[in-house]
C-alpha cells in the first residue's frame, strides 16, 4: 500500500523524507507471507502481546534493536517523537517528562514528579524530582525545562505550533516546578510532555554553535554513523539508577520481512513494525512485544482547493461512496489489515463515534451525475509511487472506473516526489497517504491534517464546521464531552469527505525470549531504561 | 609502462572524470526532487523554499554552480550534505566506501575460488559430463537476479540453517576480523555466484581454444599431463578475458551493489548513493558518483597495464 505519512512527515527535516521512503518501500505490495483475510480482532489489539520474556533482569550486555527507519537526527525538534521516526532512540537519550501507560490509559511521572491541573484543565503544574542532572553534571530544573521547551518552539519543532496555539505561557516556579497556562482547556496536555516537547534538551546542547547530544535519559549518544548504526551507553548519573544494559544499538533492516526473520533469529533482539502481514507473522510466530493501533493509518489525501476536480465535494463523497477498504487491503497486504471507511476502528478507544461512509455505488454514480452536471470533466488523477503503490492505483482506477470517473494515475519514483507534488505544486488530486492517528493524541493529529489553520494540512481542506469541532476537540474537559464531538467530527467528515480512510494501522515493537523490561509508551515509542537482555 | 603511456593514461582519466563528474550534476539537477524541501519538509511557503534554493546555490546557471564545486573538489572538498545528518561527504564516502570494496574484493575472490576449477574441469573435456553439468548451472544461476539469488542465500544459509548472520554489517575497527567475514559471508557469496557463472563461461571458452594452440600442442608432446598443460601453460594465456571481466566488475560492483546492500542491510556506496538520490541531496549523489567513476577508471586503467605482464606478445607489441 502507498502511504505517505502525514504522521511522520511533519518535521522540518528530511529525516522525515528518509522515512517515508522507507515506510513506502516496506508497505509495498506483499512479501510473501501467509495470509489469511480480513480483520483478525485477536491479532492487532492495542495492548502486550505474548508472554512475559527476559527471566530475571540482568545487567550487562547490548540490546541489538532493528528499527522501523533510521533517525537522522539527534535533535527532538527535528524528529517526530513516535516510535517509527526515531522517538524511542530519542527518548532513550533524553527520557520523557511524563510517560503514557497503554494499558491504562494514563500518564504517569517519568523525569518529572508528575503533573496536575486546576479544575477546567486551564492550567497544569510540572513538578520535578530533585537532584535530577543531565549527563554533562547541570541540574534538569524548571529553568531547564523552560529553556528546553522555548528552544523547540523557536526552532520549530513539529508540534510547535499546536503548542503555541493552545499554551498561553510557561513559566519556572521554583526549581522544581513548571507551570503551562493554556489559551482555553486542554485535557490532552500531558500527550505534548510525553512526546516531543517533553524531551529535554540541555541548555549545554548547543554551546559552540553545533548541536551536541545531551539529555537526562537513561543513555548517552555514543556515535551515529549514517545508513549503519545509532549507539547509545549507559548513563550511569541516570536519576533513576544505571540502566541494566550497558549498551542500545539501532539498525536498520530495509524490508518488514528482514525486520522480522532477524529477531526471529536473535541477529536483533528487538524489531519495529508496522505491515499487517508481517505483524500477523510476528504473533504467529509467539514472539512478544506491544501493539499499537493507529487509527486512518492507511487511505489517500484528497486535494480539496479550489482549483481541483476534488474540490467538489459531490466529487469526494462519490469517491468515498465507492472505494471499497477489503478489495484496497486485498491489493496491498493480501487481505490482511484492519480495513474500514470509519475514522476510528473497533480496537480504537475512540470507536463509538460512528461510521464511516457507506460503499452504494448507485448513490455514487448518482453523485457523479449530479457534479458532471455542475461541470465535473469525470477524470482525476492518482499520484503514486513506481512499483510500490502500482497494483493499489490499479484497483482505484477499477473501482472509480465503475461509477464513471476516469482516473489517470501517475506514478512518481520515490516519496520526495510525492512530497514535492503533495505540499510544495499541491498538484495531486488523490494520493496514497496515512493520516495515523494514536488514541493519546486524537486532537493534535486532527488539527494538524485537518484544522484549515494548521500549516501542514497538506490536503488544502478548509471547513468552518470541521475548525469549530476540531477547536471544541482540543477544548473539551472529559473524555465523554472529547467522544461527542468526536461524532459530530465522524458525522461532517461523512458529509464533507476530507480524506478518504482505507482503515487502521498496525504497529508492533516486538522482541526475543532473551529481552526484557521493556516498557511501552506513547505512540509505539518504547523505554529502554529498565530494559535487560540475557545473552 | 613508458612516461608517455602513463600520461596518456592520466588524461584519459581526467577527461572520463570530469564528463562523468558534469554528467552527474546535469542529471541531478534535472531530478524532480527539490532540496529545499529536503530541507525545509512541508508547510512553508514558496519564498521561504526560494530562500533555501538561493542558500544552495541552485538559482544560479548550472554551468556556475558546476564550476564552483569542481573547484572545491579539485581540492578535496566534496561539501556537505544538504539534508540531516549534515555531514561532510567525504567523511560518509571514507565510511561506505571501504564496505563496498570489501564486499567486491571478497566477491571477486569467492568467485574466482569457484570459477577457475569449474573452467578447467569444464574445458579438460568440452562437452563432457561434467562440462555439460557445468554450463547448465552456470546459466540458471546467471539467469537469476541478484535479489533472488540473495534471497535463496539467506532463505537457506541464515534463516534455514542459522549458519550466517541474516543482516548488518559489523566493520573490523568495532567487533574484529572474525566478525566482519562471519557478516561479509552471504553478501559476498550473493555477488561471488553471479559473477563465477560469468567467469567460468568465459573462462572455458577461453582455455578451450588456448588447448589448440601450438605451444599447448608442444607441451603435450613433450609428456606433460593434462593438469600441467591445463594449469601451468594454458591458464594464464587463457586469462585476458577473464581479467578484463574482473576489471568491469570490479568498478561495477564498487557502485552498484544496491540490490545486495538493500538486502542485507549493509552500508556501502550503493545505499549511501541511492538514499541521497531519493532524499534529493544532490552534494552526496555527485560527490560519490565522482569516486565511484574514479575508481571504474582506474581499475581499468591497472587491467590495461597488466596485459602486458600476461601475455609477453603484447608487452612486445606495445
Amino acid at each position: 500500500m502507498t502511504s505517505t505519512s502525514s504522521r511522520l512527515l511533519r518535521p522540518a527535516s528530511l529525516a522525515a523524507l528518509a522515512l517515508t521512503a522507507a515506510l513506502l518501500t516496506s508497505c509495498a505490495e506483499s512479501e510473501g507471507v501467509d495470509t489469511e483475510a480480513d480483520r483478525d480482532p485477536a491479532v492487532f489489539q492495542i495492548g502486550m502481546v505474548g508472554d512475559e520474556t527476559g527471566g530475571d533482569a540482568v545487567d550487562g550486555g547490548m540490546l541489538d534493536v532493528s528499527s522501523y527507519t533510521e533517525v537522522r537526527s539527534m535533535d527532538p525538534v527535528d524528529v517526530i517523537a513516535n516510535g517509527l521516526s526515531g522517538g524511542s532512540e530519542l527518548a532513550a537519550i533524553y527520557d520523557v517528562l511524563l510517560r503514557y501507560d497503554p494499558e491504562a490509559d494514563e500518564y504517569e511521572g517519568q523525569l518529572a514528579e508528575g503533573i496536575e491541573s486546576n479544575d477546567d484543565a486551564s492550567e497544569w503544574t510540572l513538578t520535578l524530582r530533585d537532584g535530577v542532572t543531565f549527563s554533562d553534571g547541570t541540574p534538569l530544573d524548571a529553568d531547564a525545562v523552560v529553556a528546553s521547551i522555548e528552544r523547540y518552539l523557536a526552532d520549530g519543532g513539529g508540534q510547535a505550533s499546536l503548542w503555541s496555539r493552545k499554551v498561553a505561557d510557561t513559566k519556572a516556579g521554583d526549581k522544581s516546578t513548571v507551570t503551562f497556562e493554556m489559551t482555553e482547556p486542554w485535557l490532552d496536555f500531558p500527550y505534548m510532555l510525553a512526546t516531543a516537547p517533553g524531551m529535554i534538551v540541555a541548555p549545554s546542547a548547543d554551546k559552540g554553535g553545533e548541536f551536541t547530544p545531551i539529555g537526562a535519559g537513561p543513555f548517552t549518544f555514543g556515535h551515529y554513523r549514517p545508513g549503519e548504526e545509532l549507539l547509545l551507553t549507559a548513563n550511569e548519573k541516570y536519576f533513576d539508577g544505571a540502566p541494566h544494559l550497558d549498551q542500545i544499538r539501532f539498525r536498520t533492516v530495509q524490508t518488514a520481512q528482514g525486520t522480522l526473520e532477524v529477531v526471529q533469529s536473535g541477529d536483533a533482539d528487538l524489531g519495529v513494525l508496522r505491515e499487517p502481514n508481517v505483524i500477523k507473522s510476528a504473533v504467529d510466530a509467539d514472539l512478544s512485544g506491544s501493539m499499537n493501533v493507529v487509527s486512518m493509518g492507511v487511505g489517500l489525501i484528497v486535494n480539496s482547493r479550489e482549483d481541483r476536480d476534488t474540490a467538489d465535494a459531490l466529487v469526494r463523497q462519490a469517491i468515498a461512496h465507492t472505494l471499497d477498504p477489503d478489495t484496497v487491503m486485498q491489493r496491498s497486504y493480501d487481505g490482511v489489515g484492519l480495513p474500514g471507511t470509519e475514522m476510528f476502528p473497533e480496537e480504537s478507544k475512540w470507536h463509538g463515534a460512528g461510521d464511516g461512509p457507506q460503499i452504494d455505488l448507485d448513490e455514487a454514480k448518482e453523485l457523479v451525475e449530479e457534479a458532471k452536471s455542475k461541470g465535473f470533466d469525470g477524470t482525476i488523477g492518482y499520484l503514486g509511487i513506481q512499483k510500490v503503490s502500482q497494483n493499489t492505483g490499479l484497483a482505484i482506477e477499477a473501482m472509480l472506473g465503475e461509477i464513471g470517473i476516469e482516473v489517470e494515475s501517475e506514478y512518481v519514483p520515490g516519496a520526495a516526489e510525492v512530497i514535492e507534488r503533495v505540499f510544495v505544486e499541491r498538484d495531486f488530486d488523490l494520493a496514497g497517504w496515512s493520516f495515523g492517528t494514536p488514541d493519546a493524541g486524537v486532537y493534535p493529529e486532527l488539527f494538524e491534517s485537518f484544522h484549515s489553520e494548521s500549516t501542514s494540512n497538506a490536503g488544502g481542506y478548509a471547513s468552518d464546521t470541521m475548525d469549530g469541532l476540531i477547536d471544541e476537540l482540543g477544548a473539551a474537559t472529559s473524555e465523554e464531552e472529547q467522544q461527542a464531538i468526536l461524532t459530530d467530527i465522524q458525522t461532517e467528515w461523512n458529509e464533507s469527505i476530507p480524506a478518504i480512510v482505507f482503515g487502521a494501522q498496525p504497529e508492533l515493537v516486538t522482541w526475543g525470549d532473551q529481552v526484557g523490561g521493556v516498557e511501552p509508551h506513547v505512540d509505539s515509542m518504547v523505554l529502554y531504561g529498565d530494559a535487560w537482555v540475557t545473552e | 609502462m613508458t612516461w608517455r603511456r602513463g600520461a596518456r593514461i592520466l588524461g584519459e582519466l581526467v577527461a572520463v572524470l570530469a564528463l562523468v563528474s558534469f554528467g552527474t550534476f546535469a542529471l541531478v539537477s534535472m531530478m524532480d526532487v527539490d532540496p529545499a524541501v529536503s530541507v525545509l519538509g512541508e508547510g512553508h511557503t514558496e519564498a521561504e523554499y526560494d530562500e533555501v534554493r538561493h542558500d544552495l546555490g541552485l538559482d544560479q546557471p548550472l554551468l556556475t554552480r558546476y564550476v564552483s564545486w569542481l573547484g572545491d573538489a579539485v581540492t578535496g572538498d566534496l561539501g556537505t550534505s544538504v539534508v540531516p545528518p549534515y555531514s561532510d561527504v567525504a567523511d560518509r564516502i571514507a565510511d561506505a566506501l571501504p564496505v563496498s570494496v570489501e564486499l567486491a574484493l571478497l566477491g571477486m575472490g569467492m568467485a574466482l575460488l569457484l570459477a577457475i576449477p569449474a573452467a578447467l574441469w569444464s574445458a579438460n573435456r568440452p562437452g563432457g559430463r561434467v562440462d555439460r553439468a557445468i554450463s547448465a548451472m552456470t546459466v540458471g544461476v546467471l539467469s537469476l537476479p541478484s535479489f533472488m539469488l540473495g534471497l535463496i542465500v539467506i532463505m537457506v544459509l541464515a534463516n534455514q540453517l542459522g549458519w550466517f548472520p541474516r543482516a548488518q554489517w559489523a566493520r573490523i575497527g568495532d567487533e574484529g576480523v572474525y566478525q566482519n567475514l562471519y557478516h561479509a559471508f552471504l553478501p559476498a557469496l550473493t555477488i561471488a555466484l553471479a559473477e563465477a557463472a560469468m567467469f567460468t563461461r568465459v573462462l572455458r571458452n577461453d582455455l578451450i581454444t588456448t588447448l589448440q594452440e601450438d605451444f599447448v600442442l608442444s607441451a603435450r608432446a613433450k609428456g606433460m599431463t593434462p593438469r600441467q598443460v591445463l594449469v601451468g601453460d594454458a591458464l594464464r594465456p587463457s586469462s585476458l578475458s577473464l581479467v578484463t571481466l574482473m576489471g568491469i566488475s570490479m568498478g561495477r560492483l564498487i557502485g552498484s551493489t544496491v540490490v545486495v546492500e538493500y538486502l542485507f542491510g549493509l552500508p556501502g556506496m550503493g545505499s549511501l548513493t541511492v538514499s541521497a538520490a531519493q532524499t534529493g541531496d544532490f552534494v552526496m549523489v555527485q560527490g560519490a558518483v565522482l569516486v565511484i567513476a574514479a575508481i571504474y577508471v582506474l581499475t581499468n586503467a591497472a587491467i590495461d597495464v597488466s596485459y602486458g605482464y600476461l601475455d609477453p606478445r603484447i608487452r612486445r607489441a606495445r
